[in-house]
């Protein structure tokens, strides 16, 4: 029985999609996997899933109070989903489909459903070092399917990946930098997924004259226009916290003074443009005066 | 145990409070913009009571905010004066006024679809409404993008408390529940301003539940004030639960004499409390109701020492 993760772009998802326990597959066609998505106090954990056709969703309601999950298109309906109850619904053909709570409306949720679809990259890649990509397609597709990157320039081909009978492929980039890729077959397109690449390194350089610190920020290899991050380490903040971003120039360099009410200890983020998700961070300096 | 109601204080205006200086009716002028932002509702990464982690995967998203800027859409400022908020763009900018002033709030899109601006507890006329009927409302309930429109707002008698306003346009469902809201905050005529005052909005978010659209301490706001401070904590609840605001170690006093230290505050409801700090010490602020509490609704308040 296979377990996998699927790809989920929501800003609060994690999906789990499981060959289904014997209990959760009850009654259900064995064709195509099953997706999970919890229903929680006051939303869809996740509210935005990613699907192969012929796959199916479990719906469960992990919350204390009764919820319902209800198609915009009336396409289902599960009724009143009291605690603990679950309700399955299987999709045979590709597209978007929203739903919501008709108790709680402002509960929504997405399932997209696609005929070839990439697995969210579970960790980072080493640059220019081999990645394996993992996929699938829905059932009566051949392949073969062609991965495309794009690494800021725009989808070029990257790879090749025969299908299995089991309509699953394995692919094998060796990304540069940091990439988005996306896999093609028979007409249709999956959603791309990023290839986070660890391939830069933080440098920085602390400069105190009074109570402000000046960091001087160096990334390598050149990252003009990047953002990043300073983060503090603060008591208040319970951990490390985002006290000032700025981007790269043009020689790959930032300057970010800081005054902070006592001496703390500081680190720079190279980032996504999010501002968040990390790529690569400098060593621990201290900034500040002492007392 | 020691039980002393340390504070005067009030619920939504009923203030035996100092008075200030008489001060005549003003027109106040803000700038406001609907701007497409990367938020992040748990910048820390975790829930420092639990020690569970969290990916950016699940806590970063494109949103769209209410930013203040200087006329004429220039330049942004800051939101909200320091200390009274997350110090960010959520909620949207902090409309002071008093009653009896005109307020102008000059609203732009810088969206690519359609917002508004809809005020409670004002005075205005329906086309300062901002809220969307089809065949009824005008422009300013379907501010296209790159347009702008002037709402004109009457603060009346009435009017004293604090406030939400919101987007009601077609696109409000969405834009509400990425954290387009913010407060007004109208303090009587005479009426004496805090010292410091502090923005709590309670709101739903997917799994997480947030105060100012954070998460977990250290990500919601983190409040600051002095021994004898005059403090306001201006509370209000988006979305659709209700929320119980507690703050511990203090008690404040309803207009009916009833000393308190947890309200519950309703869907768009608002209240504001007020009391003369004395007890320093880090506290916890939250919502009562566990699961939210649990679910990332809680911060702390910080009462500092004054020097000798």
């Amino acid at each position: 029985m296979r377990r996998r993760t699927l790809a989920v772009a929501g800003a609060l998802a994690t999906v789990v999609l499981a060959g289904g326990s014997a209990a959760a597959m009850t009654g259900m066609d064995d064709a195509g996997e099953t997706a999970h998505v919890a229903i929680q106090f006051a939303g869809f954990d996740g509210p935005q899933a990613d699907i192969v056709t012929g796959d199916t969703v479990h719906w469960t309601n992990d919350s204390v109070r009764i919820h319902s999950v209800v198609a915009d298109d009336a396409s289902f309906d599960s009724g009143r989903l009291p605690a603990g109850a679950m309700f399955a619904r299987r999709f045979d053909q590709a597209g978007t489909v929203t739903y919501y709570c008709s108790l709680h409306p402002f509960m929504r949720g997405e399932i997209d459903v696609h005929d070839v679809l990439l697995d969210a990259p579970a960790t980072h890649a080493g640059a220019d070092k081999p990645y394996v990509l993992t996929g699938r397609v829905a059932a009566g597709i051949t392949g073969p399917v062609t991965i495309e990157g794009d690494s800021g320039a725009g989808f070029t081909a990257a790879g090749t990946a025969a299908v299995q009978d089991d309509g699953g492929f394995r692919a094998t980039v060796t990304p540069s930098t940091t990439t988005a890729y996306r896999a093609v077959v028979a007409g249709a397109t999956s959603p791309a997924v990023q290839v986070v690449a660890l391939d830069h390194t933080v440098t920085v350089k602390a400069t105190r004259r009074g109570t402000a610190t000046t960091l001087a920020v160096h990334v390598e290899p050149a990252s003009t226009g990047q953002r990043v991050v300073l983060q503090l380490r603060l008591r208040d903040r319970f951990g490390w916290w985002p006290v000032r971003s700025a981007r790269l120039d043009a020689q790959s360099n930032a300057t970010i003074t800081v005054r902070p009410a006592s001496r703390v200890p500081a680190r720079v983020l190279l980032t996504l443009p999010d501002g968040a998700t990390e790529l690569a961070r400098s060593r621990t300096v201290h900034v500040g005066s002492p007392g | 145990m020691r039980f002393r109601v340390a504070i005067a204080a009030v619920i939504a205006g009923a203030v035996a409070a100092a008075t200030a200086p008489a001060a005549s009716a003003q027109v106040r002028d803000t700038w406001v913009a609907a701007v497409p932002v990367t938020w992040n509702l748990m910048p820390n990464g975790h829930d420092a009571l639990t020690g569970m982690t969290y990916d950016t995967s699940q806590t970063v998203f494109p949103t769209v905010v209410y930013r203040r800027y200087s006329g004429n859409w220039r330049r942004p400022l800051p939101n909200a004066p320091a200390g009274s908020s997350n110090q960010d763009l959520i909620p949207g900018p902090l409309i002071r006024a008093r009653v009896g002033d005109q307020l102008r709030i000059h609203f732009k899109n810088m969206d690519v679809v359609s917002h508004s601006m809809h005020f409670h507890g004002v005075h205005y006329r329906p086309s300062s409404d901002g809220a969307y009927l089809p065949g009824f409302s005008g422009p300013d309930a379907d501010v296209q993008p790159g347009k702008t429109w002037t709402y004109l707002l009457t603060a009346g008698t009435d009017s004293r408390g604090v406030w939400p306003y919101h987007d009601h346009s077609p696109n409000m469902d969405a834009s509400i529940a990425g954290g387009m809201y913010g407060m007004l905050s109208i303090l009587g005529r005479h009426e004496a301003a805090p010292d410091r005052e502090f923005e709590v909005v309670f709101h739903e978010h997917g799994a997480f539940q947030t105060i100012d659209e954070r998460a977990f301490v250290g990500n919601t706001p983190v409040f600051f004030a002095l021994p004898g401070d005059l403090v306001q904590w201006d509370v209000m609840a988006m979305g659709s639960e209700h929320h119980t605001f507690h703050v511990h170690g203090h008690r404040w006093i309803t207009p009916d004499g009833t000393p308190r230290d947890t309200v519950t505050v309703g869907a768009a409801e608002s209240f504001r409390i007020r009391w003369r700090e004395r007890d320093p010490g880090t506290w916890l602020y939250h919502c009562h109701i566990e699961q939210h509490m649990m679910a990332g609704m809680i911060g702390i308040y910080r009462v500092g020492q004054r020097k000798a």
